[in-house]
């Protein structure tokens, strides 16, 4: 834990929120079972004998080594390409999507998936009038993020409320969002330079207590804005956001009392990262809390909070770095030291450029960086993201149009996050987390908050950040993405799939939402004759749901278990398809088959393969 | 803010019960708990229920033979019927007896440990293997759907508020075990599917199946392999059931070289390790949908039906020699099943098309077969409920065999006789309907006290100057046997094999009226009845 001044109330927070997230360390089957063989990104092609050819799959049959970089990816483009391409850019992906997509070019759909619409999604609304009233007599389904509290110690009830009113709506953005990149490239940000909502409410302001929410709100907006846009820019906005003023502390910090927390991050987390080129040292962390003094946030208590810089709480010493910043001398120039020590950082530009690529890369594509993919791809986006002056769309563009993002070593290779695990599942069956009653905000809310206990449970709940580096699967040595998997989450990514599939009532202010798979519905977005074909069938499903093609062995297998009930010919599944199309409100003819695809769905979403992408 | 406040409103407040250390939506699994039925149920009576579905329906005329209906079926189905003189007749049944590839399983008969349940099916029944399969599962009517399988809503009203509550202390083990990848729809409980699915404990994998590929040699291998292992290992039924599996059995028995058998014997290898799990599920992994060449048409006792037979009768043969050097015969019954039965004519193709009844055989030590058992009740043939089929002279191409018990009499027969459920826990779990038990299943004792009524002597007096004696067990040995006339004169003599649990001497000599008393001696004791001539 990095922060050093804890209020009581933020470590009794912490204490709860980190509670299951740090188990992994001494998870005996974790430790028994995780990978460690590095030896670089090489796959040798299996050579299959002649006479086992038919039952071979040929997407396992890498090549090797991995040579491709970030050449235009000239390559087939089929569903399997863009499913690629939809599953790393969003949450999962729907039926819809893919169609959107594949009628395009690989060119055209990576623009059109880069191309955010910046409208400003409606703001959280007072959702939880009929479990308590809010304290500010705020109207039940109004708009709270503007509406402050003026008095020390108000509102304290109502900010808890709030919190996961902002919680549950970011949730609602995620399962609902477009086919473009922006809630991902949130989430990017967001766990890349995170703030901990709990933790921001248990900081000592005199005024946090009823206003903790709107801050944490307005810090979760600033992100949203930057999803295309400049990562300097966002790096000198976030340094003043009040969320982050009080996350890592540069609220307290003071010429008399320095503080280094933020100072620290900002060089090691947010921009230079602690690889062997960034060689900062802690006289530069010294120097850094003096440039970032004065700092404060203020006006806590009106609809605009803002911070402002004090000129009597700022050092006004020059601040003297090391050889690593060229000996830069930032001298007293009271706010706009600021701007300086920035612009020093991204003088670095070429650490910066690398560290920002290699986290993009391992938050998008995998996180082994071998040498070969570090010179070829790792090194010359970083260039390529200086040139483009710090803009982010470029690089990403760059990047999912290279040859090495389609590569077939970077398919299959990724473990799900729980984001990525549950609100997909949701997605791709099309699940309907939407209530009734879209006037019973509460019921509404309820369904979101449930659906962000489930992904907390699993390590990943919006808005509870493990610590000040995010989420380690994104970025701890040595085992990255399998740090999402202990024998808990292992058992919940299963289970609460597999509960979410045969239905979970959620009742709340008098509603009951059934969130329940219709397998019927979807299959019914394929073409006819793929319905009826049970091989046919067997592979379509196989493709939306497993990041490679199973050998036509277990095809097989899957489709005579499931489809076919065991029987040997293929024609009864197409009879039953046949006679449940030509007569869908018969219920025995449509249990026939509800009953078969709900057997091969369940099947193929508890095989280990589901976890990956 | 209150600290009370504080910690009502932190996340933990959300995470309510447990399964596998998964907390669980406590508002969404939960239906309202019945305490009746928790107060009512019978926690687990240490019984096992073994299931073998024989996917596609099965010819039971070319399984269990109507020997007494030789010319109706030569008449019906002379191109795929084997001679009559390659049936394997069955002790104490002359109407009936079973293909010649279940040599086994006839053996089986004769010891008592196979129950032939004639002529199953139900009302208006149906010819898709699909919904036909479904009503089977379900324990539906032909003319309604349900959501549940019958032993998914059998173990709910046994085992309440699974999954939330389990494992727990009184079951620490799975309700319900698949062999393979798929759980079945009998499973499905109001809930959730109330079944396991248990991979080769050894590999982890579902090789018995060959739904499982092996993990290449990539980065994606890697972690599908990281996954697998979490995944398996983590589990917790999985301590048990490995566990369980790896106690090591006393004496080996050397089961035959097919899937089935693979399936019976990881069944085998847990209930020997004490697994607690009441239902086992696995599936004959050839299908039964014999449309054509189900025989050969050059040697008609051979083909795929006779091969599924063999298989079948192996498999089970040697599970149940296996039960019964671990001791654990008394504890474990098994059913077949298929979804239907096939049509009485046979079609152009060597085959036959789908039909409706067909016969249910249990298996096992527990079963209420014995000819001292079965004297003087409804259903007096050993081995056997209801009669051989009933077959017209020339049957049309639509005759079916004729229903003579509903499935629904089996699973309610199972259910309290078998898994001690309440009269009315088995009503509920049928819709609330009632059906007549058969008498399958044992009821008391099972070890019979060896006095003089564990022989019975019948008809008496006797007729055709034959004694026919039927002991209360399958004991299998000579025995030496003495008849005196009631003055005392040794009329006979002699060392006689008892083969199953019965024994018929044909006297030598026409026995004058009177009364004689006949002495056994088995086992160092002597029994002895009196009869009339």
């Amino acid at each position: 834990m990095r922060n050093k001044t804890l209020t009581r109330r933020a470590l009794i927070r912490k204490f709860f929120t980190n509670s299951t997230i740090e188990t992994n360390q001494t998870d005996p089957l974790f430790e028994k079972y995780r990978r460690k063989i590095y030896t670089g990104r090489k796959f040798l092609a299996d050579v299959p004998k002649p006479d086992e050819e038919p039952d071979k799959n040929p997407e396992l049959q890498r090549v090797n080594p991995v040579t491709s970089g970030l050449n235009v990816y000239t390559g087939a483009w089929t569903d399997r390409e863009a499913i690629h391409l939809l599953k790393r850019t969003g949450f999962g992906f729907r039926k819809t999507d893919l169609d959107t997509i594949t009628s395009l070019s690989m060119s055209q759909a990576v623009d059109l998936i880069l191309n955010i619409n910046q409208t400003v999604p409606s703001p959280p609304i007072n959702n939880y009038q009929p479990d308590e009233p809010d304290e500010n007599n705020l109207p039940y389904g109004a708009d709270w993020t503007e509406n402050a509290f003026l008095n020390n110690e108000d509102g304290g009830d109502t900010d808890s409320q709030r919190i996961r009113s902002l919680k549950a709506w970011m949730v609602d953005l995620a399962i609902n969002q477009d086919i473009t990149i922006r809630e991902k490239m949130t989430l990017f940000w967001y766990h890349f330079i995170p703030v901990d909502f709990d933790f921001i409410r248990g900081s000592s302001n005199q005024y946090i207590s009823g206003n903790s929410a709107r801050v944490s709100y307005l810090y979760i907006k600033n992100l949203r804005a930057f999803s295309n846009g400049n990562f300097k820019t966002l790096i000198r906005e976030i340094a003043v956001q009040p969320a982050m003023m009080y996350y890592l502390n540069n609220q307290a910090n003071t010429k008399t009392a320095p503080d280094e927390n933020f100072a620290r991050e900002i060089m090691e987390l947010f921009t230079l990262g602690k690889g062997s080129n960034s060689q900062y040292s802690q006289p530069d962390v010294i120097q850094a809390a003096k440039v970032l003094t004065g700092w404060r946030v203020q006006n806590l208590n009106t609809a605009n909070p803002s911070t402002d810089y004090v000129d009597t709480k700022h050092d006004t010493s020059d601040k003297q770095f090391s050889a690593f910043f060229n000996n830069t001398v930032i001298q007293s120039n009271g706010a706009l030291e600021l701007d300086a020590f920035i612009d020093m950082i991204f003088a670095k530009q070429e650490v910066v450029s690398q560290y920002i690529c290699r986290r993009l890369y391992r938050f998008f594509v995998y996180y082994d960086i071998d040498q070969y993919i570090e010179d070829n791809v790792i090194v010359p986006l970083a260039q390529f993201f200086v040139a483009s002056n710090w803009e982010i769309l470029p690089v990403l563009e760059r990047l999912f149009k290279s040859q090495h993002f389609y590569d077939m070593a970077n398919k299959g290779v990724y473990i799900k996050s729980p984001l990525d695990l549950f609100i997909g599942f949701l997605r791709t069956f099309n699940i309907d987390s939407n209530v009734s009653d879209p006037n019973n905000h509460n019921a509404q809310y309820y369904i979101w908050k449930i659906i962000n206990d489930l992904l907390y449970d699993m390590g990943q709940g919006m808005g509870n950040i493990p610590n000040v580096a995010g989420w380690q699967a994104f970025y701890q040595n040595p085992s990255f993405h399998e740090y999402w998997i202990n024998s808990n989450s292992i058992q919940r990514r299963f289970a609460y799939v597999a509960y979410a599939f045969y239905g979970i009532n959620i009742t709340h202010n008098g509603l009951t939402t059934r969130l329940k798979a219709d397998t019927l519905q979807f299959v019914s977005q394929f073409d006819p004759s793929i319905c009826v074909d049970p091989n046919l069938l067997v592979s379509e499903c196989i493709k939306y749901l497993l990041p490679i093609d199973l050998s036509a062995g277990q095809r097989d297998s899957l489709k005579t278990q499931n489809l076919l009930s065991g029987q040997a010919s293929d024609y009864y599944w197409s009879d039953a398809w046949i006679a449940y199309s030509q007569d869908p409100t018969n219920e025995n003819k449509k249990l026939a088959v509800k009953n078969r695809l709900d057997s091969l769905f369940l099947t193929i979403i508890q095989l280990a393969e589901f976890q990956l992408m | 803010m209150k600290r009370r406040k504080f910690i009502q409103s932190t996340a933990l407040v959300s995470v309510p019960l447990l399964f596998n250390k998964i907390p669980v939506l406590a508002s969404s699994q939960l239906e309202s708990s019945n305490l009746q039925t928790l107060a009512n149920a019978a926690v687990s009576c240490g019984k096992v229920l073994v299931i073998i579905q024989m996917n596609g329906g099965n010819d039971g005329l070319n399984m269990v033979f109507p020997r007494d209906k030789w010319s109706q079926l030569s008449n019906a189905r002379s191109n795929i019927l084997l001679n009559e003189s390659d049936v394997l007749p069955l002790n104490n049944n002359i109407t009936t007896g079973f293909h010649p590839a279940m040599e086994e399983m006839q053996q089986m008969y004769n010891l008592g440990e196979i129950m032939v349940v004639q002529g199953v099916s139900y009302p208006n029944p149906s010819y898709s293997h699909f919904r036909a399969t479904d009503i089977w599962f379900t324990g539906s009517r032909s003319d309604e759907t349900l959501n549940t399988g019958w032993i998914g809503r059998a173990l709910d009203s046994i085992y309440p508020d699974f999954p939330e509550a389990y494992p727990n202390s009184d079951m620490r083990d799975p309700l319900a075990i698949q062999i393979g990848s798929t759980l079945p729809f009998s499973l499905q409980g109001p809930n959730i599917n109330m079944g396991y699915s248990v991979p080769d404990p050894d590999d982890l994998l579902n090789v018995i199946n060959e739904t499982t590929d092996p993990a290449p040699n990539t980065d994606y291998g890697l972690e599908l392999t990281f996954l697998r292992l979490m995944k398996d290992q983590s589990n917790a039924f999985k301590e048990t059931i490995q566990t369980a599996y790896n106690v090591p059995q006393t004496q080996t028995t050397e089961y035959p070289d097919n899937k089935l058998a693979e399936q019976l014997k990881i069944v085998a290898r847990l209930i020997n390790g004490g697994l607690n799990t009441p239902i086992y599920i696995v599936n004959h992994h050839k299908n039964f949908d014999s449309h054509e060449d189900q025989v050969l048409e050059i040697d008609k006792k051979l083909g795929k039906h006779a091969e599924n037979l063999a298989f079948l009768s192996s498999a089970i043969s040697a599970f149940q020699t296996d039960l019964k050097k671990m001791g654990k015969q008394d504890k474990v019954t098994g059913m077949t099943f298929s979804e239907f039965g096939r049509r009485v004519k046979s079609n152009g193709s060597f085959g036959t098309d789908h039909g409706s009844s067909a016969p249910v055989l249990f298996f096992g030590s527990m079963l209420n077969t014995g000819v001292a058992n079965v004297q003087g009740t409804s259903q007096p043939v050993s081995g056997m409920i209801g009669t051989s089929p009933d077959l017209p002279d020339n049957a049309s191409v639509n005759e079916q065999v004729p229903m003579q018990f509903d499935f629904r009499q089996i699973y309610s027969t199972i259910m309290q006789d078998w898994l001690c459920m309440t009269p009315e826990q088995a009503s509920s779990v049928l819709g609330g309907n009632t059906y007549e038990k058969l008498p399958i299943f044992k009821n008391g004792s099972f070890v019979p006290e060896i006095n003089d009524d564990f022989m019975i002597l019948y008809p008496n007096p006797i007729v055709n100057n034959q004694i026919n004696i039927a002991f209360k067990d399958f004991i299998n040995t000579a025995v030496s046997v003495s008849i005196h006339s009631i003055i005392g004169k040794l009329i006979f003599s002699g060392n006689l094999f008892v083969v199953g649990d019965t024994l018929t001497i044909k006297m030598p000599t026409i026995l004058a009226k009177g009364t004689y008393v006949i002495e056994v001696v088995y086992n160092f004791k002597k029994l002895q009845k009196k009869f009339l001539v």
